[in-house]
């Protein structure tokens, strides 16, 4: 179904995960990789990427986070009721077992398949705040950070990441969140030597590498990403530093993040 | 890789390496991606149209496969003029001729961003006038007839000197009226042909259609017929170069555009069936076919379907 017309699928549960996101599970199997990705249609609304956050023998699942209209819907459709999926898109992690996962906020979705894989694995995930955390139930143990101090550990997942690696000399790091998040990960990776391969957001539409909304840098995310290796991105111009918006005009990320502070207090 | 055979054309005052254009509104967005797709071999490259003020364009899903091609409504998304011309500068870093491509809703939009336009490094500029799913242009706005076209092309020669490309809908009653007021009004050549609609296609499981504008313009393989039909037809009746675009997939469909008549082609759609290697693969292909046919050049195959 990968260059198809989206597929009708039935929600067969739906798990809260906190007062602003959700788990759907989906009635559609799908052979997908981790990091990988589906394009999510509500018709006569809105279609928009969300990474494949798991998989039973029922189907797959998304974790969908209240942000604006388009996730505020998703998340709101209960038991039943029917989305159009296409895909799975874009370029997956290469496995390595030895591995961490770094997480920041929904961007653990995106982990969480690796997470089922290789359960040895350390996490760190992190929230601006505790009342934000997901996967309590699917993954309890776990290095759980936030900024104000709410739950977990004071500070962001990274704070303890390069003496983790030392300790237990992992050979690979795996990262979603958001871009400051991202950037700090791939700098103490690569300061240790340690492969790194992280996952990155950009406005999406096609999905497939047509319309050109998604680039970052000489790159389109939807096909040649959404993963790339870390030392890559450290180069590439676009990357840590602006996104095209819905015109395709340049937002910086910084201002994006500050949006996004504002939204949720 | 096949040497000794030369596939430059001469276009709009440019040595093209190659016939082969990226047509507008796939991956033009960016300066970095049009860099990317002439790194990838393309003889030139089209920037997705740009209007006077930014647009968001239409709901998602935007943009389609289905089986025979795309089916896209993305409704002319852009940064408008202003964001445009920062982007679109420097552009003789690209590595290849690099086309504007133009859009409005009256005249006087047309006119404001030739003139910007003017003063930047594209080689060419382009029109098109059939889009057949934003409300207020093309087709919907009343701009595919050869009464318009005269209008809007004069208005947009009047403030550039740059030779315009007037892109015209397969399958038009008018479509040789079109071609001949752009050549009054001053326009250098024809791109032959935007996307075909309005097309819809509807989920039946939802009752709704699939394109979030409901309708939508249709490219690739499904649309090849009517695009070659349209540029036999003008090149009979219109002495202009043509831009032969829709459903070029392969290299056998380039030199049947241009035994219809064409002097390059345009690529779009394809960048999905078969990647950004297409334009590198595509040019590979034409010298095959050429060598193959013991022909030395693209100009002794141009029209060569006409030959009685
Ligand atoms: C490959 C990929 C995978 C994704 N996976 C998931 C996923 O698993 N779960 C999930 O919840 N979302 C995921 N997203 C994001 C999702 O596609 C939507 O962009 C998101 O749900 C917001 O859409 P919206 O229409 O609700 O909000 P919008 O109306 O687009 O935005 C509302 C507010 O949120 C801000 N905002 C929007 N997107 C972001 C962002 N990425 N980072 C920071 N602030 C933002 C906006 O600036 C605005 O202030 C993914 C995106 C990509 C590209
Ligand atoms: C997603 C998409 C967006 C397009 N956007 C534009 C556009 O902005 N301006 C334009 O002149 N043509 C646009 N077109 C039309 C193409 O330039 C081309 O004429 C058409 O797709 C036929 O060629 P193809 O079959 O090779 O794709 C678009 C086509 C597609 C598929
Ligand atoms: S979303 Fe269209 S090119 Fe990536």
């Amino acid at each position: 179904m990968k260059y198809d017309l989206p597929k009708n699928v039935r929600i067969i549960n739906r798990t809260i995960e906190n007062d602003q996101a959700v788990t759907l599970h989906l009635a559609v199997q799908i052979d997908f990789a981790p990091g990988q990705f589906l394009m999510i249609w509500i018709p006569g609304v809105d279609e928009k990427p969300f990474s494949i956050a798991g998989s039973d023998r029922e189907g797959v699942m998304i974790t969908v986070r209240r942000r604006g209209n388009f996730s505020r819907r998703l998340s709101g459709l209960d038991v039943g009721a029917s989305v159009g999926v296409r895909g799975p898109y874009g370029k997956a992690f290469k496995l390595a077992e030895n591995c961490c996962l770094v997480a920041g906020g929904v961007g653990f979705a995106c982990l969480a398949p690796i997470a089922d894989l290789f359960s040895h694995a350390p996490i760190f995930y992190g929230e601006n705040t505790a009342k934000n955390r997901i996967y309590q139930k699917r993954f309890p143990r776990l290095n759980f950070y936030t900024v104000d101090g709410s739950g977990g550990k004071k500070g962001v997942p990274t704070d303890d990441l390069e003496a983790l690696i030392q300790q237990q000399g992992c050979k690979m790091v795996y990262c979603c969140g958001p871009e400051p998040l991202i950037v700090k990960t791939m700098r103490i990776s690569q300061s240790l030597g340690v492969d790194c391969q992280v996952a990155i957001e950009r406005y999406m539409k096609c999905g497939i590498g047509i319309c050109g909304q998604c680039v970052c840098g000489p790159t389109r995310v939807c096909v040649d990403g959404p993963v790339f290796d870390g030392l890559y991105l450290l180069n590439n111009p676009d990357f840590g530093h602006r996104r095209l918006d819905a015109t395709g005009g340049w937002e910086s990320i910084e201002v994006i993040q500050k949006e996004k502070r504002n939204h949720e207090n | 890789m096949i040497k000794n055979l030369d596939l430059s054309v001469e276009l709009f005052g440019c040595m093209l390496k190659n016939p082969i254009i990226l047509a507008s509104g796939i991956l033009g967005t960016t300066r970095n991606l049009l860099r990317m797709v002439s790194q990838n071999g393309a003889g030139a490259v089209t920037i997705k149209s740009i209007s006077v003020d930014p647009r968001k364009g239409h709901p998602n899903p935007t943009v389609l496969a289905f089986g025979h091609g795309l089916i896209n409504a993305v409704g002319y998304s852009n940064p408008g003029l202003e964001k445009a011309v920062q982007e679109f500068s420097d552009l003789h870093e690209i590595g290849c001729p690099v086309i504007g491509s133009i859009i409005g809703t009256c005249v006087e939009d047309f006119s404001r961003v030739a003139i910007e336009f003017d003063k930047l490094e594209f080689s060419a500029l382009e029109v098109p006038l059939s889009c057949p799913h934003t409300p207020e242009y093309g087709k919907m706005g009343n701009q595919d007839n050869p009464d318009a076209v005269f209008r809007i092309v004069s208005a947009i020669c009047s403030n550039t000197s740059k030779p315009l490309l007037v892109k015209v809908p397969p399958a038009a009653n008018d479509l040789v009226e079109m071609a001949l007021a752009a050549k009054a009004a001053g326009a250098y050549g024809i791109t032959a042909v935007n996307t075909v609609g309005p097309g819809m296609l509807i989920d039946i499981d939802s009752g709704k259609p699939y394109l979030g504008f409901g309708m939508g313009g249709i490219s690739g393989p499904a649309i090849k017929p009517l695009a070659v039909a349209a540029v036999f037809q003008l090149y009979k009746a219109v002495d202009m170069p043509i831009i032969g675009t829709g459903g070029v997939s392969t290299g056998r469909d380039v030199i049947e555009m241009i035994m219809a008549g064409a002097s390059a082609v345009g690529i779009g759609t394809a960048v999905l069936s078969r990647g950004l290697s297409v334009f590198q693969e595509i040019t590979e292909e034409i010298k095959q076919l050429l060598l193959e046919r013991g022909v030395s050049s693209i100009a002794d195959i141009r029209g060569l379907a006409h030959e009685v």
